[in-house]
């Protein structure tokens, strides 16, 4: 059977026959590969998945198969992309947002892309604003155009107007509310969409100008400036948003999910959001409706601007320029070549819905959807919404105040001030827990984090998630490695998942037999009604795995540690996460208190240095 | 073998030829190549001067475009201020009214915050670019390589505007957009045949504008990355190029994208941050100064193979005569292999070069082959001689030589390893030799070959003498290998006679005066009397050292060194004073013959000296018979008349001695002149053989010397019946041991005249 793996993920793809000791590879895909088609791995950003991309270089090239690599690590994977541009560990491309990440590892890792033909063909602004020193270490990809999606249909039943400027949008909520729908439901439960509102109401005064970054580089710097001297026009927007009862405090306990469905059942007449939203609607809940983007209207002359929301900047790991990658190269250079064309921008849009893209002469997305925003994105009205580096949640929680009508502007200017001029919120992140004497792989992490989950419970054996392979994530599995030198709190966090389906990251000891063990093994548990797929890392036991072949025929052979035969009727205790095991095979389950993190932060500091076990429990047979 | 012997002299000439060729031709080329080289440079830099030429003359046209947009943009703005337009519309009509006088695409008014505002009033966004909005604010002219306005790339200019405000709004600056395909028709100014084109690009190499030439290759997001990209071999071209623009100078590169090969020259423009590249390929450069090179190029070439053709020349004739000089004394004029000199030169090469194996010296020859040559004739037997060499060839083995010594003699360098291992290999001819036979199907037959072999275990002796030493090895113990080879090792035993034919050398000519060499006499006795008609006078040598030495030992020595001649003369003195004593006694006198080597008969006057002794002792001649010994007859039967007929003259009698045991036949004897023949003890050594047939042999021997009226002596006669049957045919004599030895001249004396010893033993 052919086996895709990765050698130490550095991006190399090799395939193999023979059984692999998988302590020095990783298990890169679970997709067969039978025609031994040239594997190129593509490192997608957060949670990100490109499957009508793969699907179309696929089809382009009947020779390359695409495998997705997946980052689906604590705050929006950032920490782990700058991780594995600092080991030199990446992909063959990269698809990472946002680009500025680990500047300074870019020489070491990235190809310069400035020489290639290919880079002739995007505007030479959009890459002035991403190159260094004349190199070019990323493409822009396309950009999600993002306005105020609203009920077309229900719009023009009512008769309401797209606006013009925005005393006509205020004119219009009003209308709308009058009319007992909700006007603009932002989801504003989720803390980030306040900034929807302030960024995109207050762009034109407070963010369009390219002295705006500027002044904000400047007050970030602890320049002695008020947040107020600059953005005190887009809070009064802000204000003026809640004062028309655009803003309402009960938005405050809608979150992000909610408000599509409240839009798509007429409970709402606009939301924000993109093109891929306003196709939505049909399959979400059946409606006829048709939906359009309007742009978000600022106070002012030429007060039109739409928000630009960039997908990923491409970019293509160092070590494919190494000889013995030549065919690689070659084909990547091809495939750089066809995303570089608008057939192949169109293939990054495929999973994203109408995009703008970096590509000469291609400008503004031409549909329907579009229309009331042309005239913003032909006349450069637009823009990718920033954040402030350290005051950001002081803004949201000022901003959520004045929606909930408790916090005046003067109140979060301070706030916002008092937080610009603390020192960074203290984290954990850096402190220092040990050292790793040499790169871990995937398997060698897993089997690292299983092992103290075992000691830590004094179970028979640990389990532990794989998060995903081939754009899928479970949110509970192993998500990164370690990497030689200091390992901090960071590394850890990086390393395990993060969390969703309000899972806790708990320690559990459960027990079952023999049987169910290898139940779980084969079957894993259901994840977003995924059940094909996922694997476990695991400690205590030596098993030869197949993560191609379907569920249930995974298992060569099993064995405990020591080499003695796993008893199918035995009843065994098994340390793992918390929901990570199915129930159903569980004969007991009990939490039995720390956190994983805490425990694997724990076996670190205790071991104080750290290095892969290689004990070859891991076969791919 | 032959070949390949010539060829390694041939390679040695051959490698000095070749040598002496291609230096000569590297002298020719060499000066054609410096010729060539200064050609070219000259020719590059003419052409770099071109570029640079061309470049310049475009970036000052780019430097104009700019400042002509400049001058168009103030124009505007003082037309702005000086009309008081204060707001957008009066703007907007006022740009209107003047469009047509400038090429750009839109007016931005920018105010103090750098917000950009369309000349009807619509807020724009403009592209960070530091340096352009760091200008701006501090009122000076910029521009802006890279903005998106309407979705469209723009350059931008801008120029400060001092005092004005549009609809209230302070405006700090005018700025003006434009395609960057404004410059194109510029860039794109034809030179090198249309085949160069331009770009600008600021100083960290990012592309400006590119060429839209169709010459033009495509130009990456940097133009200093895609050159180095382009061509791994040229370096870090992009570094050096930045170094010379950080100097703001203009200069120059080279290299090759898509085995193009490209001249690039670049040059400052106007605009800070901005340089211009002009690309030419190299082959539109050369276009022209090629052709020159390629025709410098060609008569270089033409005179270097002229030069060539002449020293090669030269070398084949000087090569050519050399050859012929070594095959007349390399190649055998009959068989077509080595000559015994190439012989030699060949050995002693074979025998440098392996020093580990060892050699014999072989010397062979076809027994009989003058027989051979009177029977078939020169032609035949020359052809037998090259069928031999032939032979002999195919046998040969690396390293081992065959060369033709004289007549039918050949010489051959052969490995040696053992004697078995030697007679394997004279097997192994004589099948050549059968196979040619069956294939060829010659008049002739193969004579029995003979072989000496000498076993060079001292390389320092002259090859000459190696011969001499097989020769000796065959003449005294040559083994027959089948019927028709022979050979024979020279070894201890040979080495032991050849020893002690030197020290018989040392002595001899002492034993003259010491008086050793003692005269024997064998009785002739006459039939059907059985009494003693006559005696032969034999040589006995009583060293004082050695002792007696026999005639087998010394006669065959003396006649090799020719001392033979001192004795017979020495012999025939005696003999003369022995017939002289029994004159003066009155003895009854008998014919006494003595042996005259063929030596003697190189000089025809040899008789002299023997009538001198005759006369000396005052002997009648005719008592005195010459015996000359069958062998002359047969080397030159007319030159024998001659000296039997010179015999006669002086008195002397004469016979043919050991008839019988050459290949003489009867019908010689009778152009034969002696006066009797001496049977060959040949005819009665071997008394097995069926004494009817010897009886008839021999009598028809004796009755055709008896028609001839000569006498007949019986040699080597031991058994009595044969005397009988010698008595029966009619022999006239029997000389042997059934009567009597050789004996000393006393006791011959007794036996004959029974006296001397007899008085000897009476007293």
């Amino acid at each position: 059977m052919m086996l895709a793996i990765s050698l130490g993920f550095s991006g190399i793809l090799s395939a193999c026959t023979a059984k692999t000791e998988l302590e020095h590879v990783d298990i890169l895909t679970q997709k067969a590969n039978p025609d031994d088609r040239l594997q190129v791995s593509v490192l997608v950003k957060y949670a990100f998945t490109i499957n009508g991309f793969e699907q179309a270089v696929e089809e382009k090239f009947p020779d390359v198969d695409i495998v997705q690599v997946g980052n689906y690590t604590r705050d929006m994977g950032v920490a782990e992309y700058e991780a594995r541009l600092k080991n030199n560990d990446l992909t063959d491309i990269v698809m990472t947002w946002p680009y500025s990440i680990g500047e300074e590892y870019w020489e070491e890792s990235l190809l310069d892309l400035g020489g290639m033909d290919f880079s002739s063909r995007y505007n030479i602004s959009a890459l002035n604003e991403i190159s260094r020193d004349g190199k070019l270490y990323y493409l822009p990809g396309p950009a999600q155009v993002r306005g105020i999606v609203y009920n077309k249909t229900l719009f023009e039943e009512q008769g309401w107007q797209v606006p013009s400027d925005f005393n006509g949008f205020i004119e219009l909520c009003k209308t709308i509310e009058l009319s007992g729908i909700r006007s603009l439901q932002l989801g504003l439960k989720n803390s980030e969409v306040l900034d929807t509102a302030f960024t995109g109401y207050g762009y034109a005064d407070s963010y369009s100008n390219p002295l705006d970054s500027q002044w904000v580089k400047s007050y970030e710097e602890g320049s002695g400036k008020s947040f107020g001297d600059h953005y005190g026009s887009a809070l009064d927007t802000f204000q003026t948003l809640i004062d028309a009862g655009v803003l309402r405090a009960t938005d405050l306990d809608i979150d992000y999910s909610e408000r599509e469905k409240m839009l798509f059942t007429r409970e709402c007449a606009m939301v924000e959001d993109s093109v891929l939203l306003a196709r939505m609607g049909a399959d979400q809940t059946g409606t006829a409706d048709e939906y359009g983007l309007m742009p978000f209207f600022n106070p002012g002359n030429g007060g039109d601007w739409a928000r630009l929301y960039p997908i990923c900047y491409v970019g293509l790991g160092k070590q494919l320029a190494e000889p013995a990658n030549a065919e690689k190269y070659a084909a990547v250079m091809d495939i750089m070549d066809y995303i570089s064309t608008p057939d192949g921008q169109a293939a990054l849009m495929s999973d994203t819905g109408a995009m703008y893209s970096g590509l000469n002469g291609v400008g503004a997305p031409d549909v329907p959807e579009l229309a009331d925003i042309t005239k913003a994105l032909e006349e450069g009205r637009y823009g990718v919404f920033p954040e402030l580096a350290n005051a950001q949640s002081a803004l949201r929680e000022g901003l959520a105040g004045m929606v909930a009508g408790v916090l005046g502007k003067s109140e979060v200017v301070a706030m916002v001030d008092k937080q610009n001029a603390l020192p960074k919120e203290a984290s954990d992140d850096q402190i220092i827990l040990g050292t790793a004497t040499e790169d871990f792989t995937m398997t060698e992490t897993g089997g690292f984090v299983a092992d103290a989950l075992r000691f830590a419970a004094g179970t028979d054996f640990a389990l532990f998630l794989d998060n995903g392979k081939d754009g899928r994530y479970n949110g509970k599995g192993i998500s990164a490695k370690f990497y030689t030198g200091e390992v901090t709190m960071l590394d850890v966090h990086r390393v395990l998942p993060d969390l969703k389906h309000g899972d806790d990251g708990v320690l559990q000891k459960v027990s079952m037999t023999g049987q169910n063990l290898i139940e779980t093994l084969e079957h894993s548990l259901s994840v977003d009604n995924d059940q094909t797929g996922w694997f476990y890392y695991f400690s205590g036991l030596t098993i030869e795995f197949d993560p191609e072949a379907s569920p249930g025929s995974r298992i060569k052979s099993i064995a405990l540690q020591d080499g003695s035969a796993l008893d199918l009727n035995a009843v065994y205790t098994i340390a793992v996460s918390d929901n990570s095991v199915p129930e159903e095979y569980c004969i007991t389950s009990e939490n039995v208190g720390p956190l994983v993190v805490d425990v694997v932060s724990d076996a670190i500091k205790e071991a104080g240095t750290i290095s892969p076990v290689q004990d070859n429990r891991f076969i791919v047979g | 073998m032959r070949s390949a012997g010539r060829k390694s002299s041939a390679k040695g000439s051959f490698v000095v030829a070749a040598a002496a060729f291609i230096f000569a031709c590297a002298i020719a080329g060499a000066l054609c190549f410096q010729y060539y080289s200064q050609l070219q440079a000259t020719l590059q830099a003419e052409s770099s001067g071109y570029l640079r030429e061309v470049s310049a003359r475009i970036s000052s046209n780019i430097d104009r475009i700019i400042s002509d947009n400049y001058s168009f943009l103030r124009t505007l703005s003082s037309g702005i201020i000086a009309s008081s337009a204060d707001s957008f519309p009066k703007v907007q009509a006022l740009v209107d009214e003047q469009r047509d006088y400038w090429d750009f695409q839109d007016i931005i008014l920018i105010d103090q915050n750098c917000r950009a505002y369309n000349a009807d009033g619509s807020v724009m966004k403009l592209d960070n670019d530091p340096d352009f909005l760091d200008a701006v604010l501090a009122n000076q002219a910029a521009i802006s390589s890279a903005q998106m306005i309407n979705n469209e790339e723009r350059i931008m200019i801008s120029t400060p505007l001092g005092d004005c405000s549009v609809d209230g709004i302070p405006m700090i600056a005018m700025a003006a957009s434009y395609d960057p395909a404004t410059f194109d028709q510029t860039l794109s100014m034809s030179a090198f045949g249309g085949n160069s084109f331009s770009c600008i690009f600021e100083v960290d190499g990012t592309t400006v504008v590119r060429s839209s030439s169709e010459a033009a290759f495509e130009m990456g997001y940097n133009i200093l990355t895609t050159i180095d990209d382009s061509d791994e071999t040229a370096g870090n071209v992009a570094e050096d190029v930045k170094a010379t623009i950080a100097k703001g100078e203009v200069g120059e590169t080279r290299f090759t994208r898509d085995d193009i090969r490209y001249y690039a020259v670049y040059t400052p423009v106007a605009p800070e941050n901005w340089y211009l590249m002009t690309f030419v390929p190299a082959n539109s450069v050369n276009a022209k100064s090629d052709l020159l090179l390629n025709t410098t190029l060609l008569i270089c070439g033409g005179i270097t193979t002229v030069f060539a053709a002449l020293v090669a020349f030269l070398l084949f004739v000087s090569t050519r005569n050399r050859h012929r000089l070594e095959n007349v004394a390399y190649v055998d004029r009959v068989t077509g292999g080595h000559t015994i000199t190439r012989f030699y030169e060949l050995a002693r090469e074979s025998l440098e070069t392996a020093k580990d194996r060892r050699f014999a010296l072989v010397y062979t020859n076809l027994e009989k082959f003058k027989v051979l040559n009177e029977q078939f004739g020169r032609r035949a037997c020359d052809e037998l001689l090259v069928a031999f060499c032939k032979i002999l060839e195919r046998g040969l083995r690396e390293g081992e030589i065959l060369g033709r010594l004289s007549a039918d003699n050949f010489c051959i360098l052969i490995e040696y390893t053992d004697e078995a291992e030697m007679r394997k290999r004279l097997i192994e001819w004589f099948e050549y030799a059968e196979i040619y036979i069956a294939e060829n199907n010659p008049i002739w037959s193969f004579p029995t070959a003979e072989f000496g072999i000498y076993v060079m275990d001292d390389n320092e002796i002259p090859f000459p003498q190696m011969i001499d030493r097989a020769k000796l090895a065959l003449k005294e113990s040559p083994q027959a290998v089948g019927n028709r080879v022979r050979y024979a090792v020279y070894d201890d035993e040979v080495r032991r006679l050849l020893f002690r034919e030197k020290q018989l050398e040392d002595l001899m000519e002492q034993a003259i005066p010491n008086k050793e060499f003692k005269v024997y006499l064998q009785p002739k006795y006459k039939l059907p009397e059985r009494e003693i008609g006559g005696a032969e006078a034999l040589t006995r040598w009583v060293s004082e050292s050695e002792g007696m030495i026999f005639p087998d030992e010394f006669i065959p020595l003396f006649e090799k060194n020719g001392f033979i001649v001192t004795l017979d003369l020495y012999v025939f003195d005696e003999v003369c004073g022995i017939l002289r004593s029994w004159l003066d006694s009155e003895k009854p006198v008998m014919k006494v013959s003595v042996n005259c080597s063929r030596a003697h008969l190189r000089d025809l006057n040899f008789i002299d000296r023997y009538r001198k002794i005759a006369q000396k002792h005052g002997v009648p001649e005719h008592l005195i018979e010459i015996e000359l010994t069958e062998s002359i007859v047969m080397e030159d039967a007319e030159r024998l008349i001659g000296v039997i007929d010179a015999i006669h003259e002086a008195g002397f009698e004469c016979s043919i001695d050991d008839f019988g045991s050459g290949y003489s036949s009867l019908n010689m004897i009778q152009s034969i002149p002696a006066d009797s023949l001496k049977l060959d003890k040949i005819f009665f050594r071997d008394r097995s053989k069926d004494p009817e047939r010897t009886k008839s042999v021999v009598g028809s021997i004796v009755s055709m010397a008896k028609a001839l009226s000569m006498d007949t002596i019986a040699e080597g006669v031991e058994h009595w019946d044969q005397v009988d049957m010698l008595e029966d045919i009619g022999c006239d004599y029997i000389q042997g041991y059934v009567f009597a030895r050789p004996m000393p001249v006393d006791e011959f004396e007794e036996l004959a005249f029974g006296e001397g010893r007899a008085d000897e033993d009476n007293s």
